[in-house]
């Protein structure tokens, strides 16, 4: 993608510079009143009042300036080494997990549309673990980059609008705009976060204890004012500096985008859902949503386009993203919207909905090393037994004759049709898992639920989550739901609110943790999906019996009305 | 007097025939380097194949001929040289990978095969980059080729004999839609 080097390189030279500026200023504001202060102080304590003036005079200025150059010039070298990692941290970005079908997806597009710009940079893709709808870039000098998007993204949007999404960010990363941002929101935006979070925490503790105990009082309040000071007046500087960053570069990238992927219908799409949904106010702290390709918090002034408005956005009107893009394809946004819904409405169709009764399958006895029939087991039964070779004797459950032309009722198990795949893993697809069944105690079976990796038991069909990937479970629409199950889900429910109570503490679990041997605790799923599972406390490892998985992702997903 | 006119305009000839002459070399380079990208996507999806027909036969006995297309398509995009016969040989492979997975609809049990469906993924990703990189490469070849007609940039061409680059075509209609990928 023809962009031009040194033009990229003197607009980050420049903004640098820009960023520079601002930090002196900070400084010398802050030496001047600590200054000031001081000479006040001594003018009229130590010397009385005798001699010289309370003012800095010029000499005090050029030490001010001094101090201010020095310390700005130490702050910008602390925020540009490593300032990407810093941000990510603030972020909670993780890395993608390699055993996850969609944050694989996800890896690959970004993959791609680095293809499409030279293959010019590292780009590492990251995960923010939340079900926002949000997509972030951040780059720094050398070329290393990251573009994260947040689990909601990668559950909510389809292939063609995740990968304009991330030709939007590498597009962020191409322009120089990331490294710009990056750098603004380490200068100022990690500290202001900090102190954001900090005088909100102190806001609702304070009060607790101002209305409890007279005593200590005045020094939270003292605090809570400093707290406040120092936060207005970086605020104050950091507004500063995002009045620097033009809120057209998102139009820039956009453009851009359109012009590595020449994909605009799928990113005006895209757009449109990630407005539609939460964004992640309250959980991105707004130090950071200039990173962002939708500002997380919804503002009346992103949507206004007066000349305050440009100044002080960061992001421009949604609408005229989406008309500007459609626009590029020649079509308008009410035909995106219109295919959006009419997109969601086909997914609703397609998903995977489960068989109200399950089909009879096959049954086989088998003879095992004692000589003992046992069974009768289906073939994904046998499949887990460890005990069965091709030499094993079987013989049909119900009488039937397993080499119809012979006539033989009973076989080997290399003699069994049927039970080839057992034997074939390259057919048979299924993977023994290390766990073991806590309630069967047999093996049980990686599958595959929701792009999930999940471990499930063949015989008495419970599975065993890692509760850290539930978020993900729970966002994504593959699996439909059967009529049995919507009857057997609001019926849990409504038996765990008649409970709620008596059983809100968790009890010991008749088993242990097939994960780390720990004793699990058998309790709700959560206070507010009645559902009862047994949780191990030590490695978030929870064991679902039959059914229950799937009823947890059916509440979760009829309790939200506002997605 | 006048010979330091005639001084200063031959000194901004120079200056200016530098500039065109960084100029086309960095174009130039940034051609070269763009078609090693597409090249190295290219070589991926031929080294992709063999496993891709090494699986896939084991399902198709009686779909002889397709995978021996297939074969035969990827040796000549192998041996092809020169851009405008590679163009047209992967172009060959392109389609005969098409009717490869058309065949396949038809066979479900290859469809589920675990080999076969991460195959099947790689093979697409590494089908968007070749495009990807094929839309980089024709940007800068446009852009190398508006330089090359332009004047006075157009005299330096000719003086150093540059040649306009050839645009990484696809010349199917059927090819030229964007495939829907669906997950």
């Amino acid at each position: 993608m023809p962009l031009t080097y040194t033009e990229i390189e003197q607009n980050k030279n420049t903004q640098i510079l820009i960023f520079f500026l601002v930090v002196v200023l900070f400084y010398f504001f802050t030496a001047l009143v600590v200054g000031s202060l001081v000479k006040g102080f001594f003018h009229l304590y130590v010397m009385e009042g005798r001699a010289g003036s309370p003012l800095l005079g010029l000499s005090g200025l050029i030490v001010s300036l001094v101090i201010a150059l020095v310390a700005a010039a130490i702050h910008i070298g602390h925020s540009m080494s490593n300032a990407m990692a810093k941000v990510r941290i603030n972020l909670g970005a993780d890395d993608i997990d390699p055993e996850d079908n969609y944050h694989r997806l996800f890896a690959t597009i970004v993959d791609e549309v680095n293809v499409a710009t030279g293959g010019r940079y590292k780009i590492t893709p990251v995960i923010i673990p939340s079900v926002a709808l949000n997509a972030f870039s951040m780059a720094d000098r050398k070329g290393n980059a990251l573009v994260g998007a947040t689990e909601g993204l990668l559950a909510k949007l389809n292939r063609q609008q995740l990968q304009a999404v991330v030709a939007h960010e590498v597009a962020h990363v191409a322009t120089g705009d990331s490294f710009q941002t990056t750098i603004g929101c380490s200068l100022f935006g990690i500290f202001a976060a900090t102190a954001h979070a900090a005088l909100h925490g102190a806001r609702a503790g304070g009060r607790v204890r101002w209305t409890r105990r007279g005593k200590g009082a005045g020094a939270i309040v003292v605090f809570l004012f400093l707290l406040f000071l120092v936060l207005s007046v970086t605020q104050f500087f950091y507004g500063l500096i995002r009045f620097s960053l033009s809120r057209d570069r998102e139009l820039r990238a956009d453009a851009v985008a359109v012009r590595l992927t020449r994909d605009p219908i799928s990113l005006s799409e895209a757009l449109y859902k990630i407005s539609r949904g939460w964004r992640g106010f309250g959980q991105i702290d707004k130090n950071f949503s200039t990173l962002f390709i939708l500002n997380p918090a919804k503002e009346a002034r992103d949507e206004r386009e007066g000349f305050m408005d440009n100044l002080f956005s960061t992001h421009p009107p949604i609408r005229k993203r989406m008309k500007i893009l459609a626009e590029m394809a020649h079509t308008d946004v009410a035909h995106i919207v219109h295919d959006v819904i009419s997109e969601a409405r086909r997914e609703e169709l397609a998903r995977e909905i489960p068989p109200e009764t399950e089909a009879d399958q096959p049954k086989w006895m088998l003879r095992d090393d004692g000589q003992n029939w046992k069974g009768p087991f289906t073939i994904s039964q046998a499949m887990v037994l460890g005990w069965l070779t091709p030499a094993t004797w079987v013989k049909r459950f119900g009488g039937q004759a397993i080499d119809e032309t012979l006539g033989q009722a009973l076989g080997q198990a290399r003699d069994e049709p049927l039970l080839a795949p057992v034997f074939d893993s390259k057919l048979g697809g299924a993977n023994i898992s290390k766990f073991t069944c806590p309630t069967c105690n047999q093996k049980l079976v990686d599958e595959d639920y929701e792009g999930v990796p999940i471990h499930r038991c063949m015989f008495c069909h419970g599975t065993l989550v890692d509760r850290r990937k539930m978020t993900r479970i729970s966002l994504r629409t593959e699996k439909g739901f059967n009529k049995r199950l919507a009857r057997l889900a609001d019926l849990t429910q409504k038996n765990g609110e008649a409970r709620r109570n008596d059983r809100a503490k968790p009890e010991p679990s008749p088993f242990n943790c097939p994960n780390c041997d720990q004793e699990m605790r058998r309790g709700f799923y959560t206070y507010q999906y009645l559902v009862e599972v047994d949780k191990c406390m030590r490695c978030a490892m929870v064991w679902f019996d039959k059914d229950e998985l799937e009823i947890i992702q059916y509440l979760i997903e009829h309790s939200d009305s506002t997605t | 007097m006048v010979g330091i006119i005639i001084l200063v305009i031959l000194g901004a000839i120079v200056v200016a025939f530098i500039g065109i002459f960084n100029r086309f070399a960095h174009l130039r380079n940034e051609v070269k380097n763009a078609w090693a990208g597409i090249e190295v996507q290219l070589r991926r999806r031929h080294d992709l194949i063999p496993n891709l027909v090494e699986t896939a036969k084991g399902y198709l006995k009686h779909e002889q001929t397709t995978l021996e297309n297939v074969i035969k398509a990827r040796q000549q995009a192998i041996d092809v040289s020169g851009i405008k016969d590679k163009m047209q040989a992967e172009n060959m492979l392109t389609q005969s990978l098409r009717s490869l997975f058309a065949v396949a609809e038809n066979y479900p049990n290859l469809k589920a095969d675990k080999t076969m469906m991460s195959l099947q993924d790689e093979l697409t990703s590494t089908e968007n980059k070749v495009s990807f990189s094929r839309n980089n490469y024709n940007d800068w070849v446009t852009k190398l080729n508006r330089y090359i007609d332009s004047f006075p940039p157009n005299i330096v061409a000719n003086f150093f004999h540059y040649e306009k680059a050839d645009l990484f075509e696809i010349e199917d209609a059927a090819v030229r839609e964007v495939p829907k990928v669906q997950f």
